[in-house]
């Protein structure tokens, strides 16, 4: 193998102004982000976001309209089949041809890379329970992900790739993936770029999530500053005696939803801070106001949930 | 061992929670001196959680002198308490005053009300730790 | 190579089945005439056209659905992330696809033929077929190759759902219009059809193959699991290899019919149209037959596509051609050769087949006979003038214009091959008249400007005779005896007769009256080839005698000799050179640029005064 060495702490992948169309539709807009080595990152989005359309790029498996993916600071378009044997994939569909069997794929595989664990790869399957000997296609779709995910593994990659990986798991198949894939970020510490809808379970494992809305990045972010900035705020919105304006008390916080609801407002706000919040509290009009933090599925529901003209306020979430 | 509870939907950040109840753990003797704590790799099984934060909350943790990392053997709970330097004691102490103060005036409790429930929190580490 | 192998042996993994099918029908090959009851031979050659029927079926099917599937299919499945998400090259994935597909469909082959080799030990249709096993085994792997191929191609075409599809049906109806387009004219002008389009096929096969290829490669390189812009890669591919294809072989083709008259790699056939200089020069020209019309004073030529036909005056070619296709009528152009314009007139006659015109004496009638059907036109109009049924099928026929309005045929007869008619037809009156009949000839003869006698060779060896042109009746025996090594016949311009003779031991001219009484003998040398030319003056006969049958041209043993039939002498004027081919004409004036024309080689034209011996190539040479 020549894989040349990434220049020390630069992504792994990186994907700069990405386009991709298919005629008239935008699949991807002008996408930009980078997946730092250690980290797991998350990319979030509705179906038809353009997460597959991303995933496929970033691996070379399709040309982007402009903006070719740098995989290890290489094009992966020019270089995907050197650059992909540090890399183990989850497809969203489970592609593997149905006549082979688990033994099949494990030794098809097993000449394409070069560092591959036959070990593991053993372990994981009969850690799963998945029986060699039968054809990937009459194998259960729990079955097939976790055949999958041991062909990704086993070659030792330096970055996993996971397109929607627990799409039409039931709840045990899913948490048997999850654990199976923290395994592998403790045992190597493994960098992930993943794509789901599982959102809970990658609650404390993504470090840095995207959000694709429509074709366009509109989140990227490290999961940490993320939390500490989105909250929600309740507050009943009195009419006083002194008050003067109407519909301007949020002014002071970048709001990306507000809803009026029948006991007072609630509003999504991304620019949190304590100090602020106290100022908002003392204002007149503003009764009994509470904040409370978010969880990842309720700060993806609040930036990516509606569809795009709904947003009040016009506020955005793009840091 | 007694649970570690972790809030997702908190804004602290998960290796802060974990840094903060394994404090927790070691003030009540749950985590006794000495003793060895869960593997990285359990925890963050267990919790279904990055390893990586697992592995920044242990480090801060030995870095604070809470634990010990024995090499190729694993990690541990100091055996003596850690010892700060007092500036940087009340350094620490006032940075979590504030949280704290923060926290309950965002729920609306007044002052008497939280310093009640600061002594109640010494009262139970000083039960535990009666306790056998 | 490890990784392409990899792909490989995966795909032959998933597709035992097809292992198995073949099993299942080559026990049906030796089963078959046992079920009938046959034995022996009937049954051998049973078991050998199934089992070589059935096993190409076998490999053609299955090359033809491995095409279609193994790549194209997975990936309009949306499953060609199975490959592409994985350090295998474009070229590992359809090099292993490729390769395992040709292996199945052949091996699948063999286990079909097999039951039937093993019983018999051989396949004789297969070396029936092909030319020999070996071929065939040969010709069905290049089958197989194609099939895949063309099948990947199409399949990758009509999978991705894409208005490009239009684009290619389009396309493919233009190369094939331009390929068949330029192989029509050549097909008709190889010297061995056959053969030609053999080589045409194979190299086709090969260009359409590499392009199929490397259509392959990009469609997969370019479009990896996009279905629409794999199709987009192999169409832009496929469509620019095989129209660059098309358009050279159509300006091979261009290049091939705009052969100049030096291109001709020999002139195997050069004879005088009229006195002033004009030659019908014929053989091979970049690969195929050509046939010129060619000035030698003045260089002029002109490429035909029949044989041409000239008049006694020398004014006037003409000769059939035909535009498109093996089905296509013949039409007859004309060309005066006395005007310095040189562009050839299209009549409205046309013919089904080129040969069989004549013209009159002045050009401006020409007759043609087919199928027992005799027609005179005018020139250059092409008006229809009369026209008579000959009444029986010939098998041989020659026509000319006795006068400017009388034809009269020889014609050969089915029932009579030992004899031909001789018919007049009078234009005016339209009648038509059988006026007698002569034994056949051993080979051509040769008449008088008016057509009132001609002489001829019998078929009793060694006997020549001169007869009555209109009758047919013997005049005079010129000469009767054994056979002869080599015997010609010229014809002075003032009516008298000359053969020109070998035996074995010497050669000789005999002079003979315009009535055939014998005049004189004159020694010409040894024993050889002699071959009349033309009267260089007045009197006096070019002759060249080449000392045996393979002599070639240029051969220095070859002689050029003038006879002087008054001063009854034979002189020595060159050697190497030999005449234009002067059998057939007639009314050639002596004298004239036509009887100065000589060929050195047989690539070499050369204009030879045997007067002054003033010597210039005119063509060809080096």
């Amino acid at each position: 193998m020549t894989s040349s060495v990434p220049p020390p702490g630069g992504p792994l992948l990186e994907i700069r102004n990405l386009t991709v169309r298919y005629g008239k539709a935008t699949a991807c807009d002008d996408v930009s982000f980078q997946v730092a080595p250690g980290s797991v990152y998350a990319l979030l989005g509705r179906n038809g976001a353009g997460k597959s359309s991303l995933v496929r790029c970033a691996l070379g498996e399709q040309k982007a309209d402009s903006g070719s993916p740098q995989l290890f600071g290489e094009d992966v378009w020019k270089h995907r089949a050197r650059l992909l044997s540090r890399v183990g994939v989850v497809p969203e569909e489970p592609d593997a041809p149905a006549a082979m069997t688990a033994r099949h794929l494990e030794a098809f595989c097993r000449e394409l890379y070069p560092r591959w664990d036959s070990v593991s790869f053993n372990q994981r399957l009969e850690r799963f329970g998945v029986p060699q000997q039968t054809p990937f296609g009459r194998l259960s779709k729990g079955q097939k992900g976790q055949v999958l995910l041991a062909l990704a593994l086993a070659p030792s990659p330096d970055l996993l790739v996971l397109d929607d990986p627990t799409l039409g798991l039931d709840v045990v198949a899913r948490r048997a993936f999850w654990e199976e894939l923290m395994g592998e970020l403790a045992d190597r510490g493994t960098t992930v770029f993943l794509t789901t809808h599982d959102l809970a379970a990658i609650e404390g494992i993504a470090t840095r999530v995207g959000i694709l809305k429509e074709g366009r990045l509109v989140l990227d972010e490290e999961v940490e500053t993320l939390k500490s900035r989105f909250r929600k705020i309740r507050y009943g919105n009195r009419i006083t005696e002194t008050r003067t304006e109407f519909g301007t008390e949020l002014d002071a916080f970048e709001s990306v939803r507000v809803k009026v609801r029948g006991w007072g407002i609630e509003a999504v706000v991304s620019n949190w801070d304590e100090g602020a919040f106290e100022t908002f509290r003392r204002q007149d009009g503003v009764e009994g106001a509470e904040s409370s933090a978010m969880s990842l599925e309720d700060i993806f529901f609040a930036v990516a949930g509606e569809p795009r003209g709904a947003e009040k306020n016009g506020g955005t979430a793009t840091p | 061992m007694r649970a570690l509870h972790l809030d997702f939907s908190s804004a602290t950040p998960i290796w802060s929670q974990i840094e903060e109840g394994m404090r927790r753990l070691v003030a009540s003797s749950a985590l006794e001196p000495g003793r060895p704590v869960p593997s990285v790799r359990d925890l963050a099984k267990d919790l279904r959680i990055n390893p990586a934060t697992v592995a920044k909350a242990y480090q801060r943790l030995a870095d604070a002198g809470v634990f010990t990392v024995k090499r190729g053997d694993g990690t541990y709970v100091a055996d003596a308490p850690p010892v700060l330097a007092r500036a940087e004691r009340t350094k620490s102490l006032r940075q979590a005053a504030l949280g704290y103060a923060a926290f309950a005036s965002s729920i609306g409790a007044g002052h008497a009300e939280a310093a009640d429930e600061l002594a109640a929190a010494w009262r139970s580490f000083a039960a535990r730790k009666e306790k056998p | 190579m490890k990784k392409l192998l990899a792909v490989a042996r995966r795909e032959v993994i998933e597709k035992k089945f097809v292992f198995a099918a073949a099993l299942a029908v080559s026990a049906i090959v030796p089963l078959l005439p046992v079920l009938r009851g046959m034995t022996g031979a009937g049954a051998r050659d049973l078991r050998g056209f199934l089992a070589v029927f059935a096993s190409w079926s076998f490999v053609a099917a299955v090359a033809a659905a491995l095409g279609a599937s193994a790549l194209a299919g997975e990936i309009a499945r949306g499953h060609g992330g199975f490959y592409f998400s994985r350090p295998l090259s474009s070229v590992s994935i359809w090099g292993g696809k490729l390769a395992s597909s040709l292996g199945i469909a052949l091996a699948a082959g063999l286990i079909v033929a097999a039951p039937a080799l093993l019983i018999d030990r051989r396949l004789d249709p297969l070396a029936d077929l092909a030319g020999s096993t070996g071929r065939g085994l040969l010709v069905a792997a290049a089958a197989a190759v194609l099939l895949f191929l063309a099948s990947h191609a199409i399949a990758t075409m009509v999978r991705s759902r894409s208005m490009l599809a239009l684009g290619d049906l389009l396309l493919a109806v233009a190369v094939g219009f331009l390929t068949w387009d330029a192989l029509r004219r050549l097909y008709e002008l190889w010297p061995d059809p056959a053969r030609g389009l053999w080589r045409v096929g194979a190299a086709g096969a090969v260009v359409v193959a590499a392009v199929l290829v490397a259509g392959m490669h990009r469609g997969v390189s370019r479009g990896r699991t996009d279905p629409r812009a794999a199709h987009r890669g192999l169409s832009v591919t496929v469509w620019s290899g095989l129209l660059v294809a098309a358009l050279v072989l159509t300006i091979y083709s261009r290049w091939v019919l705009a052969a100049p008259p030096s291109s001709l790699e020999s002139f195997e056939s050069a004879s005088p149209l009229g006195s002033d200089g004009w030659v019908s020069l014929e053989g091979l020209a970049r690969g195929t037959r050509a046939e010129f019309l060619y000035d030698t004073r003045t260089g002029r030529s002109r490429r035909i596509f029949g044989p041409p036909a000239v008049s006694a005056d020398g004014s006037t070619a003409a000769w059939a051609e035909r535009e498109s296709g093996r089905s296509s009528p013949w039409v007859v152009r004309t060309m005066r050769l006395d005007r310095h314009d040189v562009s050839p007139t299209e009549t409205r006659l046309s013919l089904r087949s080129p040969w069989r015109i004549f013209l009159s004496d002045d050009g401006s009638r020409i007759g043609s006979i087919e199928d027992g059907l005799l027609s005179i036109s005018e020139l250059p109009s092409g008006r229809s003038l009369a026209s008579a049924r000959l009444g029986q099928a010939s098998t041989f026929a020659a026509g000319v214009f006795a006068a400017k309005d009388l034809v009269r045929v020889y014609t050969g007869t089915a029932v009579h091959p030992e004899r031909v008619e001789i018919f007049e037809l009078h234009i005016d009156s339209r009648d038509l008249a059988r006026t007698g009949s002569a034994a056949s000839p051993r080979a051509w003869f040769l008449g008088s400007p008016s057509h009132d006698r001609f002489v001829q060779a019998e078929k009793d060896p060694g006997r020549w005779t001169l007869r009555d042109g209109r009758t047919g009746e013997v005049i005079a025996t010129l000469r009767e005896g054994g056979p002869l090594f080599s015997a010609a016949s010229a014809r002075m311009s003032d009516g008298r007769w000359v053969l020109l003779l070998s035996d074995e031991t010497e050669s000789w001219l005999e002079v003979f009256s315009p009535s055939g009484e014998r005049l004189s003998r004159l020694r010409i040398g040894q024993k050889g080839i002699v071959l009349p030319g033309g009267e260089v003056a007045q009197g006096k006969l070019a002759l060249a005698l080449a000392p045996g049958k393979t002599s070639p041209p240029g051969d220095p043993a070859r002689k050029l000799y003038v006879a002087d039939i008054e001063r009854r002498t034979v002189e020595r004027r060159a050697d190497g050179l030999r005449p234009i081919w002067f059998l057939k004409a007639g009314g050639i004036r002596p004298g004239s640029e036509a009887t100065k024309l000589f060929l050195d080689d047989s690539k070499t034209l050369v204009r030879f005064d045997t007067a002054t011996g003033e010597r210039r190539i005119v063509l060809g040479g080096s």
